[in-house]
C-alpha cells in the first residue's frame, strides 16, 4: 500500500532533488497515459497518431523503470501516487482517475519489456465498460487474459483507515511529553550550571525522528495543540518537531535529522541566562532589558560551546537563528556570513510556531493561512525562499489541526497534508461545539466525482472559538 | 457534580415544593409589572412554602448547576424544562448557590426574585448579586457567585490585632484582608476548594481559579481602592502558596497569558508583523516560576482591571479565503531550478568538515561577545564562558593543524591574535602559542612548498603561515640554517624575506646567533624589510667579525636606503676590507638621503697625498660618487687630490674623472687647479697630454660660464 507517511523506507533513501524529478517525469507519464486512453478511442490500433502517443509513454516509463524492477503507480483516495510519492495532478486528469476507480483499478505497475501495442492494448482494456469485467472476474484477469504481461493492475482498497491509528497518535502523545519533561530537565541543568543529560536528550530526539519518519502527521499534530502554561518548554519541543519534519521532507539523512532536532531543541536555550526579574517583568521592558533578552542567541551558543554529546550544530543555531539578515537581525555582525541552512531551517520553525502560537493565544482571529501568508511574506528577506516553500509545501496552507468549512456546508478537521494545498485531507466532524463527535470519516478534498471535486474549502473557523478540543483528536 | 448520587433527606420534597414556587416567582417577577397581581401573589406563596420548609430547617440552601439545580448532592427538578432554562440563566450569571434562613421576609423576597431579574450586564454594573442584595440589607437570604463574596480591607500585619469584623453578608462567609496576610495558604486553599466546587462542567478548576481571583481583584479595585495595594500583595501571597502544578499553571498559563493578551493587541497595531515578535521572544522564554509577590501582585492586578470583553459574536464564524490563495498555492507548488539547487545543497549540509567551519566561525564571532554589554554578568562567568571558547578553538585548531585545514586554522589563528581584555589576551596567546610549535610550523613550511604556487592549497598554507609570521620566522630561519640544498635556500630565503618582514624586534634579537650564516641571514631580512626599525639592528650587524655579514649589512643600508641608512653607509668607508669599502663608495653616489656629510667624508676618503699604497678603483669610485653628491665644499679636496695626480697612462681614468667632477663641482677658485692640466711637456706623452688638456679647458670653460649665466645654461 503506497503511503506517503512511509518515510521511513522512502523518503530518506532518495535526495530530494531526485524525488522532485521523479514527481515531474511520473506527473508526464500519467498526462501522457491520459493521452494514450483518449486517442484510443479516437484512432484504430495501428493508427500513427496513437502509436506515437503510446512510444511517447514508453519512453517515459523506461526512464522511470531506470533503477527499478517496476514502475508503480497507486491511486489512494483521489491521490496519485509514485510508489510513496504523491504526484500532482489538476482536475482536468480527474476524470481519468475516476476511470481507473470506476474499474476497480487501485494501482499500476509497468515492468521492464513494456512497448507501445502493450500500452494501446491496455488502453483498450480500460476504455471498456465497467460491467464487461465481472465477466472476467475484473479487470486484473482481463488484463491477464489480455496478455498485458508488461502491465500489472492492483486492485482498490478501501480507504477506510485513519491516516494515523490511535496507537501511533498515543505514542506520538508519550513522546511529546516526554520530549516536554525533558526540556524542562535540561532547562533546570543549564539554570544550575550542571551537566545536560546529552544522552538522554538524544535518544529522545532519536524517537521523534523516528516517529516523524514512521508518521509525520502523529507529532506535527501536536504542535498544533498549544498548552499555554507549558509553551515556554512546549515551544523548544515543537521547534525541534517541525525542524525534523521540514528535514525529512528534504530527504536530509537520519543523523543529519536528529542534529537538527536538536537544534530545534536547544535554540532558546540562552533565554535561561536571561535575569528572572527581567523575563518574568510583568510590565513593558526598557532599551537595556530587551538588549539582555536580544543576548539570549549569545548566551545560548556560549552554553552548547562546550557540551560532550550535543552536536556543534546546536550551538550554531542558536546563535544564528536570529541572524536572519534584515534590520532585526541580532546579534548584530558586520560582514557576517549566510546563516547555515540548519539555522535557517530552525529560524522558520521558531517563526511558524511563534506565528501560530499568536493566532492561538491571543484572540487575534488571524486565519492559519494567514499565518503561512506571514511567513512567505518575510521569503527573501528573513528567510531562505527555498526552505519556505519546502516548508509551506510540507505543513501546507492549511496545517493539520485547522477547522474548515467546505461548501457541502460540512466542517471538518485537516489531518493530513496532500500535494495540493489547497485539497488537505480532513476529518469530517458532527458538530463543533464541544460536543462534537468524530465520524471517523477521513475524506481528501482531492476525491472528484464527475470530473468535479466533491468537496471544495469555503474558508476556516477558529477551533479555538469554536470550543473544539484539538487535544481530542491530536493525542 | 455528580448527579447520579442520590442522598436521601427528609425534607428534599418539601424543598422540590419550595423551589417549584420559587420558580415560579422569579418567572412572575420577570414577565409581570409589579401592579401585577400574579406578581405579588407568586411571591407570597413562595415565601408561604419556604416558611414551611424553614420551620423543619433552619435553613435552605439551593446550588445552582448548568442546567439544573441541587439540594444537598441531590438534583432537584432536573427534568423540569422550567428549572432548566432557570438555572442555565442563573449559572450564566455567575450564582452558584443561594440560601434562605429562617426570618426571611416577603420584602427580602421580592428583592432577591428582582435582583435575579436583572440581566447579566445590569449584575455586573451593580458588583453582582450579592452586592445588590446587601446593598438592600436583605440579611436572610445570602448567594454565592462564581467568585469570593467579599475582602473587607484591613492594615496588613495587623493580625494580631482584631480583624475588622462585619456581619456576615449575603454569602456564606466573609473574607477579610488579615486572613489573608496571616494565613495565605488557607485563602489560597479556600479559594481552590471554591473553584472545585463553582466550575461549570466544562471548565477546568484553573480556569476556574483564574476567574475567582480575577473577580476577587474587581473587587479590590471597585470598593477598596485606597488599600489595592496590600489587598492585591495578599491576594498573590495566596496565590504563591497552592500547590505547585496549579500555582504555576495559575500564574504561568493564566496570569501571564492575559498579560501578553494585551501585548499582542498592542503589537498587532504596530507598523509591520515579525516573526518571531518580540512578545514571542519573551513569552518562550519564561522558564523560571521564581515570581516574587510583587510581580504576581501586579499581574493580577492587570487582569482585574481589564473589562470584560463581549463575547464573540459568531465562535463558528467562518474567515473565508483570500482571492489570492489559489495562485500563492500553486506558486508555492512548484520550485525554481535555483531552489532546488539550493535544497540539493542544504542536503549536503551537516557534514563534519561543514559543521566544523561552521562551529569556528560561531565560535570567532562569539569571542568578542562574552563580555555583556551591561555588565549583567560577573567577571567570573564571562571569565569562564571566555576561557570555554578559547579552549574549543584551540582544540579545534589543533584538530585542523593535523588534518591540513590551513584555511579554517588560520581564520582561528587570525581571530586569537584580536585584542582582548589582558587576562583573555594572555589565555588567547596561549592557545597560538600550543599550536604553533616548531614542527607545526615546519610541516606547514613543508607543505607550502610542496604546493604549487597561486593553487588554493597554496595560498591557504601561506595564509596560515602569515597568521604567525613570528612563529613562521624562527622556524624558517633555523630550516634556512640547516638546508645544505641552495635551490631549497633561496625559496625559503624568499619566504623568510615576505613573513619575516615584520619581524624586526625578533629578528634583532638572534642576531648574536653563534652561526654567521644565521646571522648573514637575518640580515638579509633586515635589509629586506625596508624598515628603519631594522637600521639599529644592521648598525649593530655592521660591527661583525665577518666580512660577508658586513657585506649583507651594506646591502641592507642600501635597500633601505634614507638619511640615517646613508650615514650608516658611510661607516664603512673606512672597513678594513676593500670590497666593502667599494660598495660603501658607490652605495653613497647611489642611496637616497646622501647629503653634504656624506659627501664630506668621501672627500675625506681621497688620500690627501699619493705617498702611500694607492687604490685606484676605490679613488675612482668616490670621485664618481662625489660627482653625484658632492658641493663646492668638496670641490677643493677634489682639487687637491688632482694636483697630487701623476699624469701617465696608469693614472689617466682618474685625473678624467676628477678633471670632469671639478668641471661640475667647482668655482672659479678652483680653476687654477685645473691649469696644470693645460700645460703640455715635451717629456710627456703627447696625446695623453692633449687629451687632459681638451678635457681641463672644457672643464674651465664650463666654471666660467657657470659663473657669467648664473648656472642658468646648465652643466
Amino acid at each position: 500500500m503506497p503511503d506517503a507517511q512511509a518515510d521511513d523506507r522512502g523518503e530518506s533513501r532518495q535526495s530530494f532533488f531526485v524525488k522532485q524529478q521523479l514527481i515531474g517525469s511520473a506527473k508526464t507519464a500519467f498526462q501522457q497515459a491520459a493521452a494514450v486512453l483518449k486517442n484510443s478511442l479516437l484512432y484504430p490500433e495501428a493508427h500513427p497518431f496513437l502509436l506515437a502517443t503510446a512510444e511517447k509513454l514508453v519512453g517515459t516509463i523506461g526512464h522511470l523503470l531506470v533503477g527499478r524492477t517496476e514502475a508503480a503507480f497507486y491511486l489512494v483516495g483521489g491521490e496519485l501516487f509514485f510508489e510513496t510519492l504523491s504526484v500532482p495532478l489538476d482536475q482536468s486528469l480527474a476524470l481519468l482517475m475516476e476511470q481507473f476507480a470506476g474499474r476497480e483499478v487501485g494501482g499500476i505497475s509497468f515492468k521492464p519489456g513494456l512497448t507501445a501495442k502493450d500500452l494501446i492494448k491496455f488502453a483498450a482494456l480500460m476504455n471498456r465498460e465497467p460491467e464487461s469485467f465481472r465477466v472476467q472476474g475484473g479487470i486484473s484477469q482481463a488484463s491477464s487474459q489480455e496478455g498485458l504481461e508488461h502491465i500489472e493492475l492492483h486492485r482498490a482498497q478501501l480507504m477506510n483507515r485513519t491516516i494515523v491509528s490511535v496507537e501511533t497518535k498515543q505514542g506520538a502523545s508519550a513522546l511529546f511529553m516526554d520530549a516536554v519533561s525533558m526540556v524542562k530537565e535540561l532547562v533546570q541543568a543549564v539554570h544550575l550550571d550542571k551537566a545536560i543529560n546529552a544522552r538522554k536528550m538524544n535518544t529522545v530526539v532519536q524517537t521523534m525522528v523516528d516517529s516523524v519518519l514512521e508518521n509525520r502527521d502523529a507529532l506535527m499534530g501536536l504542535t498544533s495543540i498549544k498548552m499555554y502554561d507549558e509553551y515556554t518548554f512546549a515551544h523548544s519541543v515543537n521547534a525541534s518537531i517541525l525542524a525534523i519534519s521540514l528535514g525529512t521532507y528534504l530527504s536530509f539523512d537520519k543523523p543529519r535529522v536528529a542534529a537538527l532536532g536538536v537544534a530545534g531543541l536547544l535554540h532558546d536555550i540562552g533565554k535561561v541566562s536571561v535575569p528572572i526579574e527581567i523575563i518574568n517583568k510583568p510590565d513593558k521592558l526598557s532599551e537595556e532589558e530587551w538588549e539582555l533578552i536580544k543576548r539570549h542567541p549569545v548566551e545560548g551558543a556560549l552554553a552548547l560551546s562546550d557540551i560532550p554529546g550535543v552536536t556543534k550544530l546546536a550551538m550554531i543555531a542558536a546563535f544564528e537563528h536570529h541572524q536572519h539578515g534584515d534590520a532585526r537581525s541580532y546579534p548584530w555582525i558586520d560582514d557576517r556570513p549566510q546563516q547555515h541552512p540548519f539555522s535557517q531551517i530552525v529560524a522558520i520553525a521558531d517563526a511558524y510556531d511563534a506565528l501560530t502560537a499568536a493566532r492561538v493565544y491571543f484572540k487575534s482571529r488571524m486565519p492559519p493561512d494567514q499565518a503561512m501568508r506571514t511567513l512567505i511574506k518575510k521569503r527573501g528577506v528573513a528567510f531562505e525562499p527555498a526552505f519556505v516553500k519546502a516548508f509551506v509545501n510540507m505543513i501546507g496552507l492549511f496545517p493539520v489541526g485547522t477547522l474548515l468549512k467546505l461548501d457541502t456546508g460540512e466542517v471538518g478537521l485537516v489531518v493530513h497534508q496532500t500535494r495540493d494545498l489547497m485539497r488537505p485531507r480532513i476529518l469530517l466532524l458532527g458538530a463543533f461545539d464541544g460536543s462534537e463527535r468524530e465520524t471517523g470519516e477521513e475524506v481528501s478534498l482531492l476525491e472528484t466525482a464527475g470530473g468535479r471535486y466533491k468537496r471544495s474549502l469555503l474558508g476556516s473557523i477558529d477551533p479555538y472559538a469554536a470550543n473544539i478540543d484539538l487535544k481530542k483528536y491530536f493525542s | 457534580m455528580p448527579d447520579e448520587i442520590k442522598i436521601p433527606d427528609p425534607l428534599l420534597s418539601e424543598a422540590n415544593e419550595a423551589l417549584r414556587d420559587l420558580v415560579s416567582a422569579l418567572r412572575s417577577v420577570k414577565l409581570y409589572p409589579p401592579n401585577n397581581p400574579a406578581y405579588s401573589l407568586s411571591v407570597k406563596k413562595a415565601l408561604e412554602t419556604l416558611g414551611r420548609f424553614l420551620t423543619a430547617s433552619p435553613d435552605c440552601r439551593i446550588g445552582v448547576q448548568k442546567a439544573y439545580f441541587t439540594y444537598g448532592n441531590a438534583p432537584l427538578g432536573k427534568d423540569a424544562q422550567l428549572n432548566r432554562s432557570l438555572a442555565q440563566d442563573l449559572f450564566a450569571k455567575g450564582l452558584r448557590e443561594f440560601t434562605f434562613s429562617r426570618g426571611v421576609t416577603e420584602e427580602e423576597l421580592l428583592y432577591f426574585c428582582r435582583a435575579l431579574a436583572l440581566s447579566s450586564e445590569e449584575l455586573a454594573m451593580k458588583s453582582g448579586m450579592a452586592s445588590v442584595l446587601w446593598e438592600q440589607g436583605a440579611t436572610h437570604i445570602k448567594v454565592v457567585e462564581s467568585g469570593l463574596d467579599e475582602v473587607v480591607a484591613a492594615q496588613p500585619g495587623a493580625a494580631d490585632a482584631p480583624a475588622p469584623q462585619r456581619e456576615r453578608t449575603s454569602s456564606g462567609r466573609t473574607l477579610v484582608l488579615a486572613e489573608i496576610a496571616a494565613e495565605p495558604a488557607g485563602f489560597g486553599a479556600g479559594m481552590v476548594e471554591r473553584a472545585k466546587q463553582t466550575r461549570a462542567a466544562h471548565e477546568s478548576v484553573e480556569d476556574r481559579l483564574f476567574h475567582l481571583y480575577v473577580e476577587e481583584g474587581r473587587a479590590v479595585l471597585e470598593k477598596h481602592a485606597d488599600q489595592s495595594g496590600p489587598l492585591f500583595e495578599g491576594l498573590a501571597h495566596s496565590v504563591l502558596t497552592l500547590e505547585p502544578s496549579l500555582r504555576d499553571c495559575l500564574i504561568g498559563g493564566k496570569l501571564y497569558g492575559d498579560l501578553d493578551a494585551d501585548a499582542s493587541e498592542l503589537q498587532k497595531n504596530g507598523p509591520e508583523e515579525h516573526a518571531p515578535s518580540d512578545l514571542h521572544e519573551i513569552q518562550s522564554g519564561r522558564y523560571s516560576n521564581e515570581w516574587t509577590v510583587e510581580q504576581v501582585a501586579t499581574l493580577l492586578k492587570k487582569s482585574s482591571a481589564k473589562t470584560v470583553a463581549p463575547p464573540s459574536r459568531n465562535p463558528h464564524e467562518v474567515a473565508p479565503l483570500s482571492d489570492d490563495l489559489g495562485e500563492l498555492a500553486r506558486e508555492m507548488a512548484d520550485y525554481t531550478p535555483e531552489e532546488l539547487e539550493t535544497l540539493r545543497l542544504a542536503a549536503g549540509a551537516g557534514s563534519e568538515t561543514d559543521i566544523i567551519e561552521a562551529a569556528v566561525r560561531t565560535l570567532i564571532f562569539l569571542l568578542p561577545l562574552v563580555k555583556s554589554p551591561l555588565g549583567a554578568q560577573s567577571l567570573e562567568k564571562e571569565r569562564t564562558a571566555f576561557f570555554g571558547v578559547v579552549h574549543q578553538l584551540e582544540d579545534m585548531l589543533s584538530y585542523l593543524l593535523k588534518e591540513k585545514d590551513y584555511d579554517l586554522a588560520s581564520l582561528i589563528v587570525r581571530a586569537l591574535y584580536l585584542p582582548a581584555d589582558p587576562p583573555f589576551q594572555a589565555r588567547m596567546a596561549e592557545a597560538v602559542k600550543k599550536n604553533t610549535s616548531s614542527d607545526v610550523v615546519a610541516t606547514a613550511i613543508a607543505d607550502l612548498r610542496k604546493s604549487p604556487k597561486d593553487s588554493p592549497g597554496h595560498r591557504a598554507v601561506y595564509s596560515y603561515l602569515s597568521a604567525v609570521p613570528r612563529e613562521a620566522t624562527e622556524t624558517l630561519l633555523e630550516l634556512l640554517a640547516d638546508e645544505a640544498d641552495r635551490t631549497i635556500r633561496v625559496g625559503l630565503l624568499e619566504l623568510v624575506k615576505d613573513l619575516g618582514r615584520n619581524q624586526i624586534v625578533l629578528l634583532g634579537e638572534r642576531l648574536t646567533d653563534e652561526r654567521w650564516y644565521f646571522v648573514r641571514n637575518i640580515v638579509t631580512v633586515l635589509g629586506e624589510t625596508k624598515a628603519d626599525q631594522a637600521l639599529a639592528f644592521l648598525q649593530k650587524a655592521g660591527g661583525h667579525a665577518n666580512d660577508r655579514i658586513r657585506q649583507e649589512v651594506v646591502k641592507g643600508l642600501l635597500t633601505i636606503g634614507g638619511k640615517k641608512a646613508a650615514g650608516l653607509l658611510a661607516r664603512f668607508l673606512t672597513d678594513k676590507d676593500a670590497g666593502i669599502r667599494l660598495m660603501a663608495i658607490r652605495g653613497l653616489a647611489e642611496i637616497k638621503g646622501s647629503g653634504a656629510e656624506e659627501a664630506r667624508l668621501l672627500a675625506e676618503f681621497l688620500p690627501k697625498s699619493r705617498a702611500g699604497k694607492r687604490d685606484r678603483e676605490l679613488e675612482l669610485e668616490a670621485v664618481r660618487a662625489l660627482m653625484k653628491i658632492g658641493g663646492p665644499e668638496e670641490a677643493k679636496a677634489l682639487a687637491a687630490f688632482l694636483s697630487h695626480l701623476r699624469i701617465n697612462k696608469k693614472e689617466r681614468d682618474l685625473a678624467l674623472e676628477g678633471i670632469t667632477a671639478l668641471a661640475k663641482l667647482g668655482g672659479p677658485g678652483d680653476i687654477e687647479g685645473l691649469k696644470p692640466f693645460t700645460r703640455v711637456r715635451w717629456w710627456r706623452p703627447r696625446e695623453l697630454q692633449r687629451e687632459l688638456r681638451a678635457a681641463a679647458l672644457r672643464a674651465m670653460e664650463q666654471i666660467k660660464r657657470r659663473k657669467t649665466d648664473a648656472g642658468r645654461s646648465g652643466g
